[in-house]
C-alpha cells in the first residue's frame, strides 16, 4: 500500500477521494503519510506551527469507519489539510503568528472556513506559519522562524499566508486555507507556483478567523490544481446534510469569454518574469485588447495600505498600549504607528477605495476576465531588503504586493494562475479578476489553463 | 494640549519630521501609549511613511461613494412613517 498514488505528496483531492472511497488505501493510512511529511520537513521549510496529529487520526479513522460500513462520506474524504495560524482549530490555541495570543485560551470550537471543510470530512492537519498577525508580505516571523519556499529553500515563500502556500507547494496537503487582506493568498501562490483563490468579500465566513484589517480581510485556499481549488472552494461554501456543497461552481465557457489585461501601474511596477508571465497567460486567452491604464491605482495602493494600518491599529490597540514589547519586532513599530493615523487619512482611503472600486468594476462592461501579474518578481531570497527590477530599485518586502494590494479594496474575486518564467525554475502567477459573486467564471478560466498546461503547479 | 492637538489635524507629507514626532509622540500619549524613548523615532518614521502614501489620495467629495445611508431625490420618509415616528 506504501505506493499508492494517492499516498504520495502529489496526490490530487480527486484521487484521495477515490481511492479513500474505493478503499484501496484507508483516510488512516493517508493521514499517516501526510503527518510523516510534516515532520520530516519542518527542518527545511517550518510550515507548520501546531500539528494537530491525534485529532487527524481520530478524523480519519470515523471517515474509515463509515466507508467500511458503506456509509456516505463526504466530498473531502480522508482529504488531508492545514489553516493559517489564525483559523480557530478546536482545542488548538488560535497565535495568529503571536506571542501575545499564545496566552488566550484554545479554541472551543472550529472557525466556520474549518468547520466546512470538517463537514465535507476533510482531516485537519494542523496550524500554518504566517507574519504576525498577517502584517507582511514574507512569513519572516521572528518568534517562529521563517517558512520556506520549497522550490528553494533559502527563498520565501511569500505572505502573510507563507505556511499555507510552503505545505501545499512542499506536497505536505493538497489543501490549505489562508487570509487575503493585500495580497496574502495571491502573494505566496504567485511565489510558490500554486493555485490560489481570493473569493468576493464576504464569501467564505470568517466567524472563527483573527482579523488583521476588517473591511479588507479574505479568506482564501491554495491547492496544486484547478480541480483541487474547485473541490475545495465547492465545500467552503457550506455543506449540507448529507455532506454535499450547498452550492457548487457552475463551469463557464472559457471561449467565449472577453479577457482584457491591467495594465498602467500593474506593468510599470512588474518585472520582466512578471510581463512575460503575464503575456503567457493573455496569449493562451486570446487578449486582443490594449492594456487597461488604470490611473488611479497608484492611490488605491496606497488607499490600501492607509485602511489597512488604521484598521489594524484599531484592533491592536489595547495590546500595542500594554503589550507591545511581546510584538515580533519586525511589526512592532508599525502596529504602534498604525494605531496613531488621523480620522482624515482614513476616510480619505475609504472615498478613494469607492471611486477606484467603481472605476474598475465599470471595465466589466467590456470584459468578463481581467489579468494582471500577482507579484512584480519571483521570491527573493530570505532577508532581501531589496530588488532591482527593470533598472528601478525597490524595497523587497513591500514591493510584494504593489500588484495584490490596488485590487483588495474592491472585494472582487481573484484567482492565481501558477506560471514557471524566465528560466522555468522559479514561479510567478497571474492573477484572474472576476465581478463579484463569479467564482465560477475564474475557476473555469483556470482549469481551462491547467489543462493546456499553460498554469502548473509543481510539487517539491 | 488642545490647541498642540489642533495644530496636529493638518500634519501632511509636506511637513518636516520634527512634526512629525511632535505628533507621534502626542498622540500616543492621548491615546495612553507610552512610547519609550528609543521606540520614538521607529514609529515616527513609519508615521511619515504612511503620510507619504496620503499625498497620493485626492480628496474626494461625491455623494456617490458616501458610506452614509443615502435617501436619492423624492425618497423621503412618507406621512404615514413620520406620523408613527412621532
Amino acid at each position: 500500500m506504501s505506493g499508492h498514488p494517492s499516498l504520495s505528496a502529489g496526490a490530487s483531492i480527486e484521487e484521495i477521494r477515490g481511492a479513500v472511497t474505493a478503499r484501496s488505501v484507508s483516510a488512516t493510512e493517508v493521514t499517516e503519510a501526510a503527518l510523516q511529511r510534516i515532520e520530516s520537513s519542518h527542518q527545511q521549510l517550518n510550515a507548520f506551527t501546531t500539528v494537530t496529529a491525534d485529532r487527524a487520526r481520530a478524523t480519519a479513522a470515523d471517515v474509515d469507519r463509515r466507508v467500511e460500513a458503506g456509509l456516505d462520506v463526504g466530498p473531502l474524504a480522508g482529504v488531508p489539510f492545514a489553516v493559517k495560524d489564525l483559523f480557530d482549530l478546536r482545542g488548538v490555541v488560535t497565535r495568529a503568528g503571536s506571542e501575545v495570543l499564545t496566552d488566550r485560551s484554545p479554541a472551543a470550537n472550529d472557525a466556520a472556513a474549518v468547520a466546512a471543510l470538517v463537514a465535507a470530512d476533510a482531516v485537519p492537519l494542523g496550524a500554518l506559519t504566517m507574519d504576525e498577525f498577517a502584517f507582511g508580505f514574507t512569513t519572516e516571523n521572528t518568534h517562529v522562524g521563517p517558512a520556506r519556499n520549497p522550490h528553494d529553500t533559502t527563498r520565501t515563500p511569500g505572505g502573510s499566508s507563507g505556511g499555507s502556500a510552503a505545505a501545499v507547494a512542499g506536497g505536505l496537503v493538497p489543501l490549505a486555507l489562508g487570509t487575503d487582506t493585500n495580497g496574502s493568498v495571491r502573494v505566496p501562490a504567485s511565489l510558490c507556483g500554486l493555485f490560489g483563490l481570493k473569493p468576493t468579500y464576504g464569501r467564505i465566513s470568517r466567524r472563527g478567523v483573527q482579523l488583521f484589517s476588517d473591511s479588507l480581510d479574505h479568506v482564501g485556499l491554495f491547492t496544486r490544481s484547478a480541480s483541487d481549488l474547485a473541490a475545495g472552494y465547492a465545500a467552503l461554501q457550506g455543506a449540507g446534510p448529507d455532506g454535499e456543497p450547498t452550492s457548487e461552481p457552475a463551469s463557464v465557457d472559457t471561449e467565449q469569454l472577453r479577457v482584457g489585461c491591467l495594465g498602467g501601474w500593474f506593468a510599470d511596477n512588474a518585472g520582466p518574469d512578471a510581463l512575460e508571465a503575464l503575456e503567457l497567460v493573455a496569449a493562451a486567452l486570446g487578449v486582443t485588447a490594449p492594456p487597461l491604464k488604470m490611473e488611479r491605482a497608484g492611490a488605491a495602493h496606497a488607499a490600501a495600505s492607509v485602511i489597512t494600518y488604521a484598521e489594524a491599529g484599531e484592533l491592536h490597540l489595547d495590546r500595542i498600549r500594554h503589550e507591545r514589547h511581546r510584538f515580533d519586532p519586525v511589526v512592532r513599530h508599525r502596529l504602534v504607528a498604525a494605531a496613531l493615523l488621523p480620522a482624515d487619512w482614513y476616510v480619505r482611503a475609504q472615498r478613494v477605495r469607492g471611486v477606484w472600486a467603481a472605476e474598475l468594476e465599470a471595465n466589466f462592461d467590456n470584459f468578463d476576465v481581467l489579468l494582471a501579474p500577482a507579484t512584480p518578481f519571483v521570491a527573493p531570497e530570505i532577508g532581501t531588503e531589496t530588488v532591482v527590477v527593470g533598472g528601478k530599485t525597490l524595497p523587497a518586502r513591500p514591493a510584494l504586493g504593489w500588484l495584490t494590494q490596488p485590487l483588495t479594496p474592491t472585494g472582487l474575486p481573484i484567482g492565481v494562475a501558477p506560471t514557471w518564467p524566465g528560466d522555468g525554475t522559479l514561479p510567478l502567477g497571474v492573477q484572474i479578476i472576476a465581478p463579484a459573486g463569479h467564482e465560477a467564471r475564474i475557476i473555469s478560466v483556470l482549469a481551462d489553463l491547467d489543462q493546456r498546461g499553460i498554469a502548473l503547479s509543481q510539487s517539491s | 494640549m488642545v490647541l498642540s492637538l489642533r495644530a496636529t489635524v493638518d500634519l501632511m507629507p509636506d511637513h518636516p519630521t520634527e512634526d512629525f514626532r511632535a505628533y507621534t509622540v502626542l498622540t500616543a500619549k492621548l491615546l495612553g501609549i507610552h512610547l519609550e524613548e528609543d521606540e520614538i523615532e521607529p514609529v515616527t518614521e513609519q508615521v511619515a511613511r504612511v503620510a507619504s502614501l496620503v499625498e497620493q489620495l485626492d480628496r474626494i467629495d461625491d455623494d456617490d461613494i458616501t458610506p452614509a445611508p443615502r435617501f436619492r431625490a423624492g425618497a423621503r420618509p412618507d406621512a404615514e412613517a413620520e406620523a408613527e415616528a412621532r
